[in-house]
């Protein structure tokens, strides 16, 4: 009983809102990272950091639906690298093949999807590995695809959707945020399969009383985080501006912990697109400050780990079993 | 004969580990008919057994902290950390002392995996998944870039054979099942499947949960040891990278073993089955594809890809026996019923 400070009653309860904390982090990060480079808040800055954000919030989407279902896609990051390699490889530069490259990503997005539904539901699998087995094989995929080195190129539109400037600090991509983010909160407040989403997150069982093909919920779930996924790989690619292999690979973990700092319980039901986006803003600041302090990769991969447990232990103990 | 047979037959029926030996035998007589009987000599056994040891003991690792209820992602990227701390420390000590050091961090390592788990409760599957980051990022840092060597003795040791037929990396894995076996019939081989199994009871029995779990997380360290130096041994150089795919690999492989994802099923002989199955199912695909095949490329592929491939889409295969696992446990479970 050593963790009792963690108790909810001993804690006002804003420390408890996950979005007050969010914001506070990033308050903190903002004036540390001015500390370490004075340019850290300039408007070009704060651009770069918005955009990114954006990206990852793009990301997480999909992954705030599957963690409030009660699971996790690990497949997301692998999404993202074949949706980059496989748009550029179709588009080749022309806007002509867009309709193309937007079909090879929803199908590729659904099948991904429904063999991570297919193997979570019927050879009950946890959630993770079959993920994780899955953006295996998508990674292979995605090196036959291009045989090992990307070519093509992206076309002239998806470039304007990537790298196009409204203001000085909003970018095209933090644009189309907003207005996902507006229509996320509309559309999972009243609709129904949102319901359905929470309840089977909630409980399981009680969501299969009450008349909710679960089964349904959770491969409708997996798929839209797949072709979110994909479709996020093609956005990635017209602000990179060019491919490569495993481009994608740094955004799986960070799609997790940018939807557990946004207040969603890995047990499921619980969680929403808001936090998810303070959760983005927080971890881009965080890798912005490392890239500012100028760490190499491997201490990046420690820190990204150390604070992924740190998160996990505040967030999601399980109870005592004597309770 | 005929008895014994029987009696044989009986007892491996009886095991929970049945479908994974069934398996295995069939796997090895189809290996028979492609490779034909020159499969059966002493060189391909001693190297499949080779190639496959840090496999086999990844595997039965995974599988005791599966036993107790947890799971354990960052198994690759802990012997990952063994093999670069042996081969980076080896150029600065003895030797011995750096493999000695190293197969203590692995040790070390499962005690903080199992006092995350077990007294922070967090759960395994996601602790384990930010630790594996964690070590792969600890492991690139102790060595940057692949390279190092090590002393030609070691491999020729590990590489060698016992009594003129018995290699000597199967030799190391039959410690490790004895030890474990015997483990396993004292009280704390019960106590570590309950605490997988159906915690509470073992709580109201009167034996520390948590305590349990921290020793199989432990057991599970040292063996995670072993099977970093064996695949330091076998690949005579550091790689950061070199286990990160046992991971996920040992998963699959315990799952093909018959052991029950959940907990509280399964037995460590049928995971070390389960893994030489998967090491089968590669040999044979290497075997098909450099000589069957007589080509770098197939229908325009690079032939190394589609040897990833394959070998991606059967561990999801493999992680879907789970369903013969669950079979075979109701069947077992409607006989007592009886």
């Amino acid at each position: 009983m050593k963790f009792k400070a963690m108790d909810k009653k001993t804690i006002p309860g804003v420390f408890h809102n996950n979005t007050f904390i969010g914001l506070v982090l990033i308050a903190v990060m903002f004036l540390f990272g001015l500390t370490v480079n004075h340019n850290f808040l300039s408007p070009k800055s704060l651009e770069n950091i918005f955009t990114n954000a954006s990206l990852l919030a793009f990301a997480s989407l999909g992954q705030t639906l599957v963690i409030i279902s009660g699971g996790v896609d690990m497949s997301i990051a692998s999404c993202i690298s074949f949706g980059a390699v496989a748009s550029a490889l179709i588009m080749k530069g022309s806007n002509a093949n867009i309709p193309q490259a937007l079909l090879v990503l929803v199908i590729t997005g659904l099948l991904v999807g429904v063999v991570n539904a297919l193997g979570i539901i019927y050879a009950n699998i946890a959630p993770l590995v079959m993920t994780l087995a899955v953006s295996n094989v998508l990674n292979v995929i995605q090196l036959i695809i291009c045989n090992g080195s990307p070519t093509g190129s992206l076309a002239p539109a998806v470039g304007f959707l990537g790298k196009y400037k409204l203001v000085s600090v909003l970018s095209m991509i933090t644009f189309l945020l907003i207005i996902a983010a507006i229509f996320v909160y509309f559309g999972l407040k009243h609709n129904n399969y949102a319901k359905q989403l929470f309840a089977v997150g909630n409980n399981r069982n009680a969501a299969l009383l009450a008349g909710i093909n679960v089964n349904k919920v959770i491969v409708i779930t997996y798929i839209i985080s797949a072709i979110l996924g994909c479709l996020t790989g093609m956005l990635l690619l017209g602000y990179v501006n060019f491919p490569y292999i495993n481009m994608g690979a740094s955004y799986g973990m960070l799609t997790v912990a940018a939807v557990v700092i946004g207040g969603a319980s890995f047990a499921g039901g619980k969680g929403n697109f808001l936090g998810t986006i303070i959760g983005s803003l927080v971890l881009v600041n965080l890798s912005n400050i490392l890239v500012a302090i100028q760490l190499n990769d491997a201490v990046k991969n420690v820190i990204n780990g150390l604070v992924l447990l740190m998160i996990l232990v505040f967030y999601t103990r399980e109870k005592a079993i004597r309770q | 004969m005929h008895t014994l047979m029987i009696r044989v037959e009986n007892k491996m029926k009886k095991s929970q580990a049945y479908s994974a030996y069934i398996m295995l035998l069939l796997l090895v007589i189809i290996n028979l008919l492609i490779q034909g009987a020159g499969f059966a000599n002493v060189s391909t056994i001693n190297s499949l057994f080779l190639v496959n040891t840090p496999l086999i003991l990844a595997t039965i690792a995974q599988a005791v902290v599966i036993f107790c209820g947890g799971i354990d992602l960052s198994i690759g990227a802990t012997i990952s950390v063994v093999n670069a701390f042996a081969i980076t420390a080896g150029q600065y000590m003895p030797v011995p002392l750096a493999w000695a050091g190293a197969f203590l961090i692995a040790v070390l390592l499962g005690a903080v995996k199992g006092s995350i788990a077990a007294y922070l409760r967090v759960p395994a599957i996601l602790a384990t998944f930010a630790i594996s980051t964690l070590l792969e990022g600890v492991a690139l840092l102790i060595l940057p870039n692949p390279g190092g060597s090590i002393p030609s003795s070691i491999y020729s040791v590990y590489g060698g054979v016992f009594a003129g037929f018995i290699p000597i990396s199967a030799l190391v894995i039959a410690v490790v099942l004895i030890g474990y076996g015997i483990v396993n019939r004292r009280p704390l081989g019960a106590q570590i499947k309950a605490a997988g199994a159906n915690p509470r009871s073992l709580f109201i029995a009167g034996v520390s949960v948590e305590r349990t779990k921290m020793k199989a997380y432990v057991a599970s360290g040292i063996i995670t040891g072993i099977a970093g130096l064996c695949l330091t041994a076998l690949a005579s150089s550091g790689d950061p990278k070199i286990g990160n795919a046992l991971s996920l690999n040992s998963i699959a492989a315990t799952i093909l073993g018959g052991v029950d994802l959940s907990g509280g099923w399964g037995t460590v002989g049928g995971a070390a089955a389960g893994a030489l199955f998967l090491g089968i199912v590669n040999n044979i695909i290497f075997f098909v594809f450099n000589n069957i095949i007589h080509s770098s490329t197939f229908a325009g592929i690079k032939l190394s890809y589609l040897q990833q491939l394959l070998t991606n889409i059967i561990i999801i295969l493999g992680l879907s026996s789970s369903l013969l696992t669950h079979l075979k446990k109701r069947t077992e479970k409607e006989e007592k019923d009886k």
